[in-house]
């Protein structure tokens, strides 16, 4: 899930790491991408971490999505 | 040879993910579409048209470019390899509006294959430095030009 809308890294926890999409939670796999760390904003397919979006690029991305969705 | 409509499915599948999210496909419609795409089965015309309509409607505009009464086949094979970039490049549609990193997902891109993973039995190919992608519909290694759209590898370049 979640190809359009970068979700945030709250927690690692060996390979898993919690993503925060905005209230909702979803876990996803680290191997891919194991240098990832806490508050890297990272795009999920195939519930692997299959990309890192820059910080700004992300969160300009998701107030577009949250006005959107208002 | 495969067939034009399962070629842009290949490609047109990961648009469906981001259209799911979006709420402009259905959770069954996308289930529909995904297991077409990754069994290789055929989804009719008429339902690629209606899952698919900014696609379309781009191939529509490129038929009356060339002075077709409409779109063939070809075209429609044609469409994500030859078209879809340059649709991206001048902000049509949703694109107008989408940032950039996204633009650049949308893009198709021949890219080599830095390096594979295989996890939980998928194969999975680094083509740039932070981005991966899956591969389901063919082996590569190390050192292949393979054809991406978001995050899968569609097509392996001879």
């Amino acid at each position: 899930m979640c190809l359009s809308i970068p979700g945030k890294i709250t927690a690692i926890d060996g390979h898993r790491a919690t993503i925060d999409y905005g209230g909702e939670v979803r876990e996803a796999g680290t191997a891919l991408l194991p240098d990832v760390r806490v508050g890297d904003y990272v795009i999920v397919s195939a519930k692997m971490i299959m990309q890192k979006v820059p910080a700004a690029e992300a969160k300009k991305t998701l107030q577009v999505w949250d006005e959107t969705n208002d | 040879m495969i067939s034009a409509t399962r070629y842009f499915l290949r490609y047109a599948f990961s648009c469906a993910q981001v259209l799911r999210e979006s709420g402009e496909m259905t959770q069954q419609e996308y289930d529909k579409v995904a297991d077409a795409a990754m069994d290789d089965k055929e989804l009719p015309l008429p339902e690629l048209e209606r899952l698919f309509p900014a696609a379309f409607r781009r191939l529509r505009s490129i038929a009356e470019r060339e002075g077709k009464p409409t779109y063939d086949e070809q075209a429609v094979k044609e469409y994500f390899p030859r078209d879809h970039n340059g649709f991206i490049d001048a902000g049509d549609g949703t694109y107008g509006e989408a940032p950039a990193w996204f633009c650049e997902l949308c893009k198709v891109k021949r890219l080599e294959v830095l390096r594979t993973k295989v996890v939980d039995d998928k194969l999975f190919l680094r083509v740039e430095q932070n981005r991966w992608v899956q591969s389901p519909f063919f082996n590569a290694i190390t050192g292949d030009i393979v054809v991406v759209h978001h995050h899968y590898a569609v097509e392996l370049v001879e």
